[in-house]
């Protein structure tokens, strides 16, 4: 038995190393959340799919994790902003693809028309909705630092960007939102 | 900080179907497996290699590979326990759970310390709305030693319950059952609520405030199947847990250090339900003879019929 009251996931990954069975605490820990976050931006069963994938990209690189971060949440949601990137990237040649094959041949479509799509849920709470009409990179950083707390430095470790990337992202993510909630429900801020 | 007004909300609606983590656990552990067939395969051919010379000089031992590490198999108990189906109360049942105690009680008559350990059979009844009834009734107590019989009887004192003594309490609904509200049966969130309400680690340490509050959700009150498969993925995941196990038993032990002695808490669960069969605790301190201070054995809880009071 460790001295520490509670291992933290830091603890736990390092104990994986050796022991790799103990990785599924760290599933059992944060599969919700990781859900969550790409649910947020997907279909459920993608996003089951896809937070499956997490784990099992994290599980290969726990060797690589760096034991002074107690919690290994920004580093799943790293790997879930990664993997989310990826489905983006599929769903929108998918997109074009399905645009040539019919008789109306666009050339290039944005990207942005196969997000918006990908979250055209009606049963979906309208909060949701509406952030479904960010840009990805908007999302990530609204999202990860309001609903999962995230401090700035861990987004921008999270994301690999900048702090001051993360800043103005945030602050255009938060303009955005506030247009596309619109009057009937509000945003609250603080921070 | 900042908080988008309903987006916590909404976001905790959306939770994993049980299935869908079912199957993203299946893939992480294949995960795990096919590291642990690479390892094991690497190691076989290393261990070939130690065998020829091992024989050579005429001296081969080894041991075969452990199958499956200990926490996995408490997390395939609780895989097999969520798929088993609810089986709700009617209005006019009961669950019931008989068990049978031993209880170290320890008085001071002057001098010396005395113990003794006193049984006891307890029944409880858990209504569909879940107040419950637990009837207690005390057996004879007996002491460990001669000498403290002889001590406790020339001191005149009597235990809290004499043999034959029965005592019935009552509980509303939800202070003996889990209130489903407070007490997810979603393993993530269910161990993030059993964190949040941890006391300070300077009387007892979190890990075992952790374990012994995960047990005390499913301890005779015929918690549903899925809860009781939380209690044990959160179980699995508390640090310094021993597992062993047969295919009808999983055994949890855990040693906690307390700031007066250090003791073994051992939980024994039925591997195909998940109900708690059996717990302890023994004092394992080098300053202390080895005693076991606490123990129950239970039977498997069972719907009946009839008022408890009568029953």
């Amino acid at each position: 038995m460790d001295s520490t009251p509670w291992a933290s996931d830091a603890e736990v990954i390092v104990a994986s190393w050796h022991d790799p069975v103990r990785f599924e605490v760290v599933f059992s820990r944060h599969f919700g959340t990781v859900f969550r976050f790409l649910a947020g931006r997907a279909p459920r069963d993608e996003a089951a799919d896809m937070a499956a994938e997490v784990f099992v990209r994290a599980f290969a690189r726990r060797r690589r994790y760096r034991p002074d971060r107690p919690s290994a949440l920004p580093w799943l949601l790293g790997m879930a902003v990664n993997v989310l990137r990826e489905w983006t990237r599929r769903l929108a040649r998918a997109d074009r693809a399905h645009r040539r094959s019919s008789s109306d041949l666009e050339a290039d479509v944005d990207t942005g028309d196969a997000e918006a799509r990908m979250d055209a849920d009606e049963s979906a709470p309208a909060l949701r909705r509406a952030l479904a009409g960010l840009s990805l990179d908007e999302y990530n950083v609204l999202v990860l630092a309001a609903l999962h707390q995230l401090t700035y430095p861990e987004i921008a470790d999270t994301l690999g960007i900048p702090l001051g990337t993360v800043r103005s992202r945030l602050a255009r993510a938060r303009r955005r939102a506030r247009e596309l909630i619109g009057p009937d429900r509000r945003i609250y801020m603080d921070g | 900080m900042e908080d988008l007004s309903g987006l916590g909300d909404d976001f905790e609606q959306v939770s994993p179907d049980p299935a869908d983590e079912a199957s993203a656990r299946a893939r992480l552990r294949w995960a795990i497996s096919g590291e642990r067939r690479h390892w094991a395969s690497g190691l076989w051919v290393a261990l070939s290699a130690m065998v020829v010379v091992l024989a050579a000089v005429g001296a081969v031992a080894l041991r075969p590979l452990p199958v499956e590490p200990p926490v996995a198999s408490l997390l395939q108990v609780a895989d097999a326990v969520a798929t088993l189906p609810a089986t709700p109360l009617a209005r006019d049942r009961y669950y019931l759970t008989r068990s049978e105690r031993l209880v170290l009680t320890t008085v001071q008559a002057e001098e010396p310390v005395v113990s003794f350990l006193q049984p006891s059979q307890r029944e409880v009844w858990v209504a569909a709305d879940g107040t419950t009834k637990v009837r207690t009734t005390y057996g004879t107590p007996r002491f460990l030693t001669a000498e403290d019989q002889m001590a406790f009887e020339l001191s005149g004192l009597a235990p809290n319950h004499e043999s034959g003594d029965t005592v019935v309490q009552v509980y509303g609904p939800a202070e003996y059952v889990a209130d489903p509200a407070v007490w997810p049966s979603d393993a993530p969130r269910l161990q993030r609520a059993l964190l949040e309400r941890l006391g300070p680690a300077d009387q007892q340490p979190h890990a075992l405030q952790l374990l012994r509050s995960a047990v005390e959700l499913i301890r005779e009150n015929g918690a549903d199947p899925s809860l009781r498969a939380a209690v044990l993925r959160v179980i699995a995941g508390v640090p310094g847990i021993q597992v062993t196990g047969t295919s009808e038993l999983v055994t949890v032990v855990f040693d906690g250090a307390l700031p007066e002695r250090t003791e073994r808490r051992v939980y024994t669960f039925d591997a195909s339900t998940g109900h708690l069969v059996s717990e302890s605790v023994t004092v394992v301190s080098a300053d202390n003879p080895r005693r076991t201070v606490f123990s129950s054995r239970y039977e498997p809880p069972v719907q009946v019929t009839g008022d408890p009071g009568r029953s």
